[in-house]
């Protein structure tokens, strides 16, 4: 099965669109990474000098780490009497929150803007302790990370739609299935071909983008609270979690979604005639549902709703035998039985074909 | 080996491609001969089994096709009428993973893939792309990658298609040489494909087989109905719209030589002449 499987992966890879739609994700990752990441860094330093790149990192990174540890009210108050002199916050202006460390900035926005609100009035006793840190790097990593992996979903479409359909079309689904393995390990070799060119894509770039994060930004602050980033309210997760859990739950979130979106994009290809309807019922599938206000726990199973890893996280725990579980594995659980049914339908309407 | 169809019925809605078409084939070469529409290469894709009969049965040695799966799979070797090929891929690559579909070794893939390649005429060119193949050479393709698993039952679905006289009379030939211990049932428009070395002739129209036999016997059905006449051209434009003429070829002093299939004598000067293969076609299919 593992030498059709090569075959079928070769087919996967060798299409002309595959190839354009990868060269736009690879553009789309250096306009991000040019955008989002490190050379686009800046911060005010206390002297009034205006850093960029690196070396606003650096200095990020020092402010920060003096003040690292777990959130008092008595230490909010402390950062914010010591930090900066009146001088370099008038030269700033209106700037100031966005120029300033990140701690600053979070503690504008938990404890400024809602009224001098205290630390238990913020966060709940479920969230555990709040851990001030410098973890820019994983904000600004998770944050660019989101499109890009919208992109991918869109290449894992184009490759895989022509799957079955392509078969149907050039008249090669005669020859496959009057072969002997035709209906057997040539439909299963199909999907492990899918599944796995999925997989690699996702993880490849998941894989290059944070080891090109990392190699600036460093892994310091993985211990920070992901509820610290409050002001700009991307994570708002009702229980206790830290940015280098974060980094790692959303790599399954992201992997989860791109076999997800295969399985379906497999389902359409073996219904459809030809490679273009089928890239535009699978785009549909993909795309559509973003477009509606689903609620919540339907959002989190649509595979393009998952490449925004916040839904799911946000969605708290359940309460199983007892035992406090995450919503993720619940969503995990219900996507690898999508995947399996997805998977077997698929075989079965390709194995079944009558050609015409 | 016995390969039997027992009242097989094939519809799409209320069309009846195949109507209760019964037949028992062996060894040797079958040739399905009918007009575009006869359901030749609807019955074909039923004995493939990637079709399924409305009605009736398909039985390999007295078990339905159907049945067997893999086991039947594993003796075919088909041909379809449009060929389906990968642009990108090499003969020689094309060759290895049909041969991996079929089940052979590795080591076996590439010795047969070879074989067939030199055999079709296609090995010097085995590593170039097949989207840059003339008609011909993509169709010699196809018949090399129907014949890698060496199968008993071969179903070619008009092969010689694109192919120039040489190579249709080495196809005949392979063909030929390897029908002794295989069936092979083979449809064509092409009489000549099929008239030497068919052992039986199917021929089929409107989704039944309206006479079968030997090429012998075949041809009793018009013997006494073809007719040659040296006639005027004018004459032969008229009678070339009246019966069903087989040959019009223009002689001296501005006369024709008529060929013509038909019950009784079309002209005067007419003389019966010995049939061949394609007056039947022409008996059952223009009249």
């Amino acid at each position: 099965m593992w030498r059709l499987a090569g075959y079928e992966l070769r087919k996967i890879c060798c299409r002309k669109m595959v190839y354009v739609s990868l060269a736009f994700l690879i553009f789309m990752n250096v306009m991000t990474y040019w955008r989002l990441g490190p050379s686009s860094e800046r911060c005010l330093t206390a002297e009034g000098e205006m850093l960029e790149g690196v070396e606003a990192i650096r200095y990020m990174q020092e402010f920060d780490r003096r003040y690292a540890g777990v959130l008092t009210d008595g230490r909010a108050k402390e950062i914010y009497e010591s930090s900066y002199p009146p001088e370099a916050v008038d030269k700033a202006g209106g700037d100031f929150w966005y120029v300033c460390p990140d701690i600053l900035q979070y503690l504008d926005g938990a404890f400024y803007e809602s009224g001098g609100m205290g630390v238990e009035s913020l966060f709940t006793p479920e969230m555990g302790e709040i851990h001030l840190g410098y973890h820019r790097g994983y904000s600004m990593l998770l944050f660019s990370m989101i499109n890009i992996m919208l992109v991918v979903g869109c290449v894992i479409v184009i490759a895989i739609a022509p799957v079955y359909a392509e078969e149907y079309s050039r008249g090669t689904d005669a020859l496959i299935l009057t072969a002997r393995y035709g209906k057997t390990l040539e439909v299963k070799a199909k999907l492990a071909a899918s599944f796995l060119f999925s997989s690699l894509l996702c993880l490849a770039v998941i894989a290059v983008n944070y080891i090109l994060f990392f190699m600036v930004y460093g892994t310091e602050g993985g211990d920070t609270s992901v509820q610290v980033d409050f002001t700009k309210r991307n994570w708002e997760i009702p229980y206790e979690m830290d940015y280098m859990q974060l980094a790692g739950y959303c790599v399954l979130i992201w992997l989860m979604a791109s076999l997800l979106l295969t399985g379906i994009t497999l389902v359409v290809s073996a219904f459809c005639n030809t490679s273009f309807t089928a890239v535009v019922f699978a785009a549909a599938c993909y795309v559509v549902p973003v477009w509606f206000s689903l609620p919540g726990w339907a959002a989190v199973l649509m595979p393009a709703h998952q490449m925004l890893p916040q839904g799911v996280l946000n969605l708290g725990c359940i309460r199983i035998f007892g035992r406090e579980v995450m919503s993720l594995w619940i969503v995990a659980g219900v996507c690898a039985a999508a995947m399996a049914v997805s998977g077997i339908w698929s075989k079965k309407k390709f194995a079944g074909r009558q050609v015409v | 080996m016995e390969l039997r169809l027992d009242r097989v019925t094939k519809k799409y809605g209320n069309k009846l491609a195949v109507d209760r078409l019964s037949t028992v084939m062996g060894h040797g070469v079958y040739g399905l001969l009918g007009a575009n529409g006869a359901g030749k290469t609807t019955l074909m894709r039923m004995v493939c089994d990637i079709q399924t009969p409305t009605e009736g049965a398909i039985l390999l040695n007295g078990v339905p096709v159907r049945d067997m799966g893999e086991e039947y799979r594993d003796l075919l070797g088909y041909l379809p009428q449009n060929f389906g090929y990968y642009p990108d891929f090499t003969p020689w690559r094309f060759m290895l993973y049909i041969a991996a579909l079929k089940g052979l070794s590795k080591g076996a893939a590439k010795e047969k893939s070879m074989e067939l390649l030199k055999e079709v005429g296609l090995a010097e060119v085995r590593n170039k792309k097949i989207k840059t193949f003339s008609g011909g050479m993509k169709q010699r393709l196809g018949i090399a990658q129907a014949m890698l698993n060496d199968p008993e039952i071969l179903i070619l679905d008009e092969p010689t298609a694109g192919l120039d006289p040489k190579e249709r009379v080495r196809f005949r030939n392979l063909i030929s040489s390897m029908a002794q211990e295989r069936l092979v049932l083979l449809s064509t428009h092409i009489v000549s494909d099929v008239e030497y070395i068919a052992k039986k002739i199917l021929v089929m129209k409107a989704g039944q087989i309206i006479h079968e036999g030997s090429t012998r016997e075949i041809l009793r059905a018009v013997e006494g109905k073809v007719w040659e006449c040296v006639v005027p051209a004018k004459q032969a434009d008229a009678m070339a719209q009246q019966f069903n003429v087989g040959n019009l070829k223009y002689v001296e002093d501005g006369k024709v030589l008529l060929r013509v299939i038909r019950e009784g004598k079309p002209a005067e000067s007419a003389v019966q002449v010995e049939p061949v293969l394609e007056d039947v076609y022409l008996y059952y299919f223009e009249g």
